[in-house]
């Protein structure tokens, strides 16, 4: 087989199990629907799998493809390129698709159509990773985004719909930005492609010059809001809170980042990016900690997790800015891009853990509200989970996400605050820390035993199924945990060609972060404690649920997009 | 060309200030159809300037429009089309579940059903 049928297989692969689904649908009973479904998602996700596995070898050996769809010449063609940046994408993608699909089995939702726009996402974000060329990255991001938009819409709770026409209208509208900036590099450069794009913007002078930056900050604005920057965030904690469990996991886990690392393509090949990467970092540093004290607010547990996200991709578009403005070709820079990409990965895998338990949890408990909410383990005993799969995982989860040993975000965070030494916004990055810690810890507590026995039956949410999704998220966890150093090294190597070729982390050590882990550890406590024992807590919670306030939603979308152009065009920095 | 151009920028300001600004949230979605139609005459409007005649080549055709633009245009409108109408899907179920089109009764009914 060839090297291009195997890395396209992640796109047209979900595209056929798609299909299969829809046209069985008329004609199969009932039972042989199942299956034509579960054959699907083998076919969607598990070849491509087995497909990557064979391509490790060519990625470790630097191999990149660069090809035209169809027999267009260059100048016309849509452009594919595959190499060790898609190829970690995609990873991250089946490696978490794969356990929400199970999870999904479950727990809903139950229409067919869900496997199929589930599948048809899937192919989206594998395009998305593969593409190099500016329009269809914008066909691709749309294709992503509506079938988000019908994902969230499947819950049965009448709040989704609201949530998602909001998702919908704001990122439409960020869309139609896009392709103005789309259009404003066409017009300089004449093509689509992100090699000629470059080429020509980095031979640009005066008033050609301003166009470009402009059309540039109005593609990197839009990709922000996808990927739910601070004041580009008002979507997602709706969208991501009252979405079904699995949805809300994978759109948390993976889809917030995708756009993200899609986009580093284009802005490699840009001269001058600099001062661009630098207001990334400051963009990611206020998001963390903006995001977790929202968060704390909260006392609704899956708005929680939605700010919570809001906070994560804070570190990794930090740790993205600063690549940037170091320079991918610098040691540093590499090793910054990686360890954004790691932690990616990492926050994924804890995310959609912690998505998946506590919505389990809080179904069996009935009640989302964190003051009421006690109990969860036993409740979800007397539903029939002999083993407390879900507890265990969620103390996985929480471990990593709160950067504490063994599990794999005890060495991603902790590697990449180090690395964003020197800049300013690493200090925000530490505070996060500790208030993450105190976020979860007031969110475990709906697994403390419950004082009340006031057992309601719900319907039955376990199912080897979902234990197997739970079991195959842990493990992952643990396993990048253990060996991260190797991990490390590999997704510095695999993506040697977009920079330097050698870089390694030789200065960090571990021991001493050892200690400073404990350190956070006992203040996080210390605030936790004061905060629960005392009236505190209480005082500092939001009341109401968040309004929806569309002037809110776009005054955001207009600041970023003044403070970038302000910063790029008036103060003459390069981009 | 100027005055185009300032056309096109006055109909995508409708276009957004009835996204942020308008209640109801069918005008909503005609906002976001009006700002979809400003950019893709703004594509056509530029790809046009360096020539006269449809790209459609045949005897006589010497002169033609850019055709790339016109093309991304096709497919921008499809999708155009495939957003807008999930949004008005979503505004029915949402009129069904709540009895309502504009935004803040919507919002004020979602909630006081907790």
């Amino acid at each position: 087989m060839s090297i291009e049928s195997l890395f396209l297989s992640p796109v047209y692969l979900p595209m056929l199990g798609a299909a299969l689904i829809l046209v069985t649908k008329h004609f199969f009973t009932d039972r042989q629907r199942r299956v034509v479904e579960y054959l699907s998602a083998l076919i969607a996700f598990v070849l491509p799998l087995i497909a990557f596995t064979f391509l490790i070898q060519p990625v470790l050996a630097h191999h990149q493809v660069h090809m035209i769809l169809g027999t267009w010449e260059t100048a016309l063609g849509i452009h594919y390129h595959f190499d060790g940046l898609s190829f970690l994408l995609i990873s991250l993608n089946l490696l978490i698709s794969i356990p929400v699909w199970l999870y999904s089995r479950k727990t809903g939702p139950h229409q067919e159509t869900f496997t199929v726009i589930f599948l048809i996402q899937s192919a989206s974000i594998a395009a998305t990773s593969l593409t190099a060329d500016l329009f269809n990255l914008f066909v691709c991001l749309e294709v992503m985004g509506v079938t988000s938009y019908v994902l969230v819409a499947s819950s049965e709770k009448d709040e989704a719909l609201l949530s998602s026409f909001t998702y919908l209208i704001f990122s439409a509208t960020a869309m139609v930005f896009f392709l103005i900036g789309t259009f404003g590099l066409y017009r300089i450069s004449g093509s689509l492609a992100y090699d000629t794009i470059a080429l020509a913007k980095n031979s640009l002078s005066g008033s050609d010059l301003l166009v470009a930056r402009l059309s540039l900050v109005l593609i990197v604005v839009s990709v922000l809001l996808r990927t739910a920057v601070i004041p580009l965030s008002g979507w997602l904690v709706g969208a991501h809170s009252n979405a079904p469990h699995a949805v809300s996991a994978l759109l948390s886990g993976v889809l917030i980042k995708i756009p993200l690392f899609a986009l580093v393509r284009l802005l490699l090949l840009v001269t001058g990016t600099e001062l661009l990467g630098s207001i990334l970092a400051w963009a990611g540093g206020i998001s963390t900690l903006v995001g977790i004290i929202m968060a704390l607010r909260e006392h609704h547990a899956k708005r929680l997790l939605a700010y919570s996200s809001v906070s994560q991709i804070g570190y990794v578009v930090a740790a993205y800015g600063l690549a940037l403005a170091s320079g991918l070709e610098t040691e540093k820079g590499a090793l910054l891009l990686a360890l954004a990409l790691l932690y990616s990965f990492s926050h994924a895998l804890a995310k959609a853990t912690l998505f998946m338990t506590v919505g389990r949890a809080t179904d069996a408990i009935g009640t989302k509200n964190l003051h009421r909410a006690r109990g969860a383990l036993s409740e979800l005993r007397a539903q029939g989970e002999r083993f407390p799969f879900t507890g265990i995982a969620y103390l996985i989860a929480f471990l990593s996400i709160s950067a504490l040993p063994p599990a794999i975000g005890f060495w991603g965070k902790n590697t990449l605050v180090y690395l964003t030494k020197g800049h300013g916004a690493t200090h925000l990055l530490s505070i996060t820390s500790v208030l993450t810690i105190v976020a979860y810890l007031k969110l475990s507590r709906i697994f403390l035993p419950s004082k009340t026995t006031g057992v309601q039956k719900t319907v039955s949410s376990c199912s080897v199924l979902t234990n197997l999704s739970l079991i195959i998220l842990t493990s992952l966890l643990l396993v990048g945990g253990i060996w991260y150093i190797e991990l490390q090294t590999f997704v510095v190597q695999v993506l040697a060609p977009l920079g330097a070729t050698t870089a390694t982390l030789t200065s960090y050590s571990a021991a001493q972060d050892l200690l400073k882990t404990g350190i956070t550890l006992s203040f996080a406590l210390l605030i936790f404690f004061i905060g629960s024992k005392t009236r505190f807590e209480k005082r500092f919670e939001v009341r109401k649920g968040p309004v929806v306030s569309f002037p809110n939603l776009f005054f955001g979308f207009a600041l970023l997009i003044a403070v970038m152009a302000w910063q790029l065009l008036i103060r003459g920095g390069v981009l | 060309m100027v005055i185009e151009r300032i056309l096109i920028f006055l109909l995508a300001l409708v276009g957004f200030s009835a996204i942020v600004g308008a209640k109801n949230i069918i005008k909503k979605v005609f906002g976001l159809n009006i700002l979809n139609a400003a950019v893709v005459l703004l594509y056509i409007l530029e790809g046009s300037r360096i020539g006269e005649q449809a790209p459609i080549l045949g005897e006589g055709v010497t002169t033609i429009v850019d055709p790339v633009p016109q093309a991304l245009m096709l497919t921008a409108i499809v999708i155009g089309v495939c957003v807008t109408a999930l949004a008005l899907a979503l505004a029915v179920r949402l009129y069904k579940a709540t009895g309502s089109l504009e935004i803040d009764t919507i919002s004020e009914r979602l909630r006081s059903e907790h």
